[in-house]
């Protein structure tokens, strides 16, 4: 398991776990995010926001968002 | 509900991104009124059109994800749902990316509301292979499906027609909605079995459930007072068995059913483009370097083409204005004297000066809402996130701080793309900071008469000051507003479409309406203000009310070491930043010798710079003049300015804090640099 800023570009793998306050949660949550959902990392530049693909949609995450959510790689 | 028959009120719900506005504007064409929702300075968008012969008053919901209450436009639409009991309610979602969009009816459908789902962008879907079965969605959802695509003008007369039937013949549904295919999980069965039917609260229990199991503050609350001690304890205990899972576990339960909603009625070709894809173009957009140098070229050059656009009716109205205004005071004089100023010199110049820059800002407006309908102002977020950051904010505040540069107006006005209220009210205040054109004209000529040989480090140490303040406002405006609300950068990359020039259209109109409705009062009132204070008691500048004003303020001025004549280049700067150095010039003999300082708008500044240069130079010491450059480039945000803070925030409190905030900053700044100056010269 590991935080999803540390994935690199094409990494796939699935959510386990997000951590976070009440109102991240839900933010996160209603843009598409959900536990054993699938995700990919489509751009990491090791600073700065990440952008990923979810559900057919590409979120940009900021990074410190992106620490909070949790990937569990094959 | 309705006691009329002949009219019914329809929402629209949807997330951002879903084409939800240009449905608005679909419906309701050009009878639009934006206002505010009562109380709350969130924009609310209403319409109403006719089909057949019945009235449909439409509103339009802010563009939110879920409807949580974790921000004032989550609350306001479920709350319109909840409270208004709106006869329809227009779910918008995007077929190309149904599974993440319907997360917003997931949530919808569980209030006893009719319901209709607008399957917007059906041709983005059918280019990418997704084929959807809209009359098995209809029957497994158990509500009319309308399959469309608002900007080709495709399925519009379905969706009056189907709003139409659900109004009149659609069975009403009272008290908890039976959802097909919905699964609870046991947490969430258990405390709904412990609500069951103990409340007398216009929400439904299902829904009520899974708030709380979110956690969500209001419906808690809402709960907590309606139950007897025990039994809320009860439920609380049930929520934090979840260990504060429980949001997640909501969320998951909403996506689960929204899987299984469209296992049955969604297929992907073979050749479906949708796994992975990327635009070519987005590795250039979002490129850490090159992405940011592209972003800055592209507003620059909207900046360039606005303002190329804007000069010629510019020019044409600054001489109309002229014209207009001599003819008014020549005419007017043999009346009255006072009345041919104040119209000529006061009300006709400041309505030209708004009307001047409006020229500028409409063409602006529309390339803003032209790089927001094609999807790229999600890019320029992303690759400045970082950046603004530092400053308290996210990637959606850089827009407007790049066009502040310009014009603070721009600035102000370019916030509307930033989709929280709280990071748009900060972005609003901080970006009057940015030094617009005309301060750069005003300090160019100043620091080139006082500083000539050390203009750098003096723009240096601005800057430096600029952000010290920038800093120093974030954290002050992250105390003064409420913590709830979520500001990190979560957001959605919309594929790129073309463009609708509908919806741009109607966004610069929009604009445009609100900044003559609002702005342009405030500015014709502020500006005979101004020339009221300019004109008493005896027609002259030099002995008028202004002047006055600046010896009473005199003690503040010293702090600055400026006399009355530099402090009433300071008010007027609060006309238009230009409008100092005219004071300045007719304060210092080298104008012409007008009544009134707003005068020279509607004419040619008839003076010599190097004149003014003369005279500035054996009048004032060069630690005053360190303590005006600072004390200007931080001054109040001019009128125009100000009324856009309130066009765009509707709030009197706001536009007068910031005013205020502003002044004090300017005389801090005034001050601190009158005593370093005086250390170094």
């Amino acid at each position: 398991m590991v935080p999803m800023d540390q994935l690199k570009p094409g990494n796939t793998g699935r959510i386990t776990k997000m951590k976070g306050q009440r109102g991240f949660l839900s933010r996160i949550s209603g843009i598409g995010f959900s536990v054993n959902e699938p995700v990919e990392m489509l751009q990491n530049n090791k600073k700065g926001p990440v952008i990923v693909s979810i559900r057919s949609s590409e979120i940009a995450l900021g990074r410190k968002e992106a620490s909070a959510v949790f990937i569990e790689l094959p | 509900m309705t006691s009329s028959t002949s009219s019914y009120t329809i929402a629209l719900a949807g997330q951002p991104n879903t084409g939800k506005s240009t449905i608005f504007n679909r419906l309701t064409g050009g009878s639009q009124h934006v206002g505010n929702w009562p109380g709350k300075t969130v924009e609310k968008k209403a319409g109403s059109y006719r089909y057949n012969t019945t009235r449909y008053n439409v509103v339009d919901l802010p563009g939110t994800y879920s409807l949580t209450s974790n921000s004032t436009e989550e609350k306001i639409a479920r709350d319109f749902v909840v409270n208004q009991k709106p006869d329809v309610v227009v779910a918008v979602v995007d077929a190309s990316q149904l599974e993440r969009t319907l997360y917003m009816l997931s949530e919808i459908i569980l209030f006893p509301a009719k319901i209709v789902l607008a399957l917007n962008m059906m041709d983005v879907a059918e280019d990418l292979g997704i084929q959807v079965d809209t009359v098995r969605l209809a029957k497994t959802l158990d509500i009319s499906v309308i399959p469309m695509s608002a900007s080709k003008n495709r399925g519009i007369t379905d969706l009056l027609e189907a709003i139409d039937a659900e109004c009149k013949n659609g069975k009403a549904i009272r008290g908890e909605r039976p959802v097909p295919h919905w699964k609870s999980d046991d947490v969430t069965q258990e405390i709904t079995k412990n609500l069951s039917g103990k409340l007398k609260v216009p929400y439904p229990e299902k829904w009520m459930a899974l708030k709380l199991l979110e956690e969500d503050k209001d419906i808690c609350d809402l709960v907590k007072s309606n139950l007897a001690d025990g039994e809320w304890d009860k439920i609380k205990k049930i929520v934090e068995k979840t260990n504060g899972d429980g949001a997640l576990m909501a969320a998951e339960q909403r996506y689960a059913w929204i899987k299984s909603v469209l296992s049955l009625a969604l297929t992907y070709s073979k050749t479906s483009k949708q796994a992975g894809r990327r635009y070519r173009f987005d590795s250039l957009a979002t490129h850490p370097v090159l992405g940011k140098i592209l972003g800055v070229m592209t507003l620059i050059l909207a900046f360039i083409v606005s303002l190329q656009i804007g000069r010629p009716i510019m020019h044409f109205l600054m001489n109309t204005v002229a014209n207009i205004s001599g003819l008014l005071k020549t005419s007017l004089a043999e009346e009255s004297q006072w009345l041919a100023s104040m119209i000529g010199e006061g009300l006709v110049p400041g309505i030209g000066i708004a009307l001047a820059m409006l020229s500028f800002l409409v063409p602006l407006s529309f390339f803003i809402g032209f790089l927001e309908d094609v999807g790229y102002l999600a890019r320029l977020s992303y690759v400045f996130d970082r950046f603004m950051n530092r400053l308290g904010l996210h990637g959606k505040s850089f827009m407007p701080f790049l066009i502040s540069l310009s014009c603070n107006l721009g600035g102000v006005m370019g916030t509307r793309v930033i989709d929280t209220w709280k990071q748009r009210l900060m972005t609003i205040i901080m970006t009057s900071i940015i030094p617009c054109a005309a301060v750069w004209m005003v300090l160019g000529l100043v620091i080139t008469i006082f500083f000539g040989g050390n203009t750098v480090p003096v723009v240096l140490s601005l800057f430096g000051a600029m952000i010290i303040q920038l800093m120093i406002t974030s954290m002050l405006m992250r105390r003064l507003l409420p913590d709830e609300e979520y500001t990190g950068l979560i957001m959605e990359l919309p594929p790129y479409h073309k463009p609708n020039f509908r919806t741009i259209l109607t966004y610069t109109w929009n604009f445009t309406k609100g900044f003559l409705e609002r702005g342009l009062t405030l500015i014709a009132a502020m500006s005979v203000i101004l020339w009221a204070l300019s004109y008493y008691p005896n027609g002259n500048v030099e002995t008028s009310f202004l002047s006055m004003a600046g010896h009473i303020l005199n003690p503040i001025g010293s702090l600055m070491g400026m006399d009355w004549r530099l402090i009433v280049a300071l008010i007027a700067a609060a006309a238009s930043k230009e409008a100092a150095l005219s004071a300045m010039a007719i304060i210092y003999g080298v104008g012409s010798g007008r009544a009134s300082i707003t005068g020279v708008f509607g004419s040619e500044l008839s003076f010599e710079h190097s004149a003014l240069g003369q005279a500035l130079v054996s009048n004032i010491e060069p630690a005053t003049a360190f303590a005006f450059i600072f004390a200007f480039f931080f001054s109040i945000p001019c009128f125009g300015t100000l009324g856009a803070i309130y066009t765009e925030t509707r709030s009197t409190k706001w536009t007068a804090g910031a005013a205020c905030y502003y002044t004090c900053s300017s005389i801090f700044y005034g001050a601190l640099a009158y005593q370093v100056g005086l250390f170094i010269f």
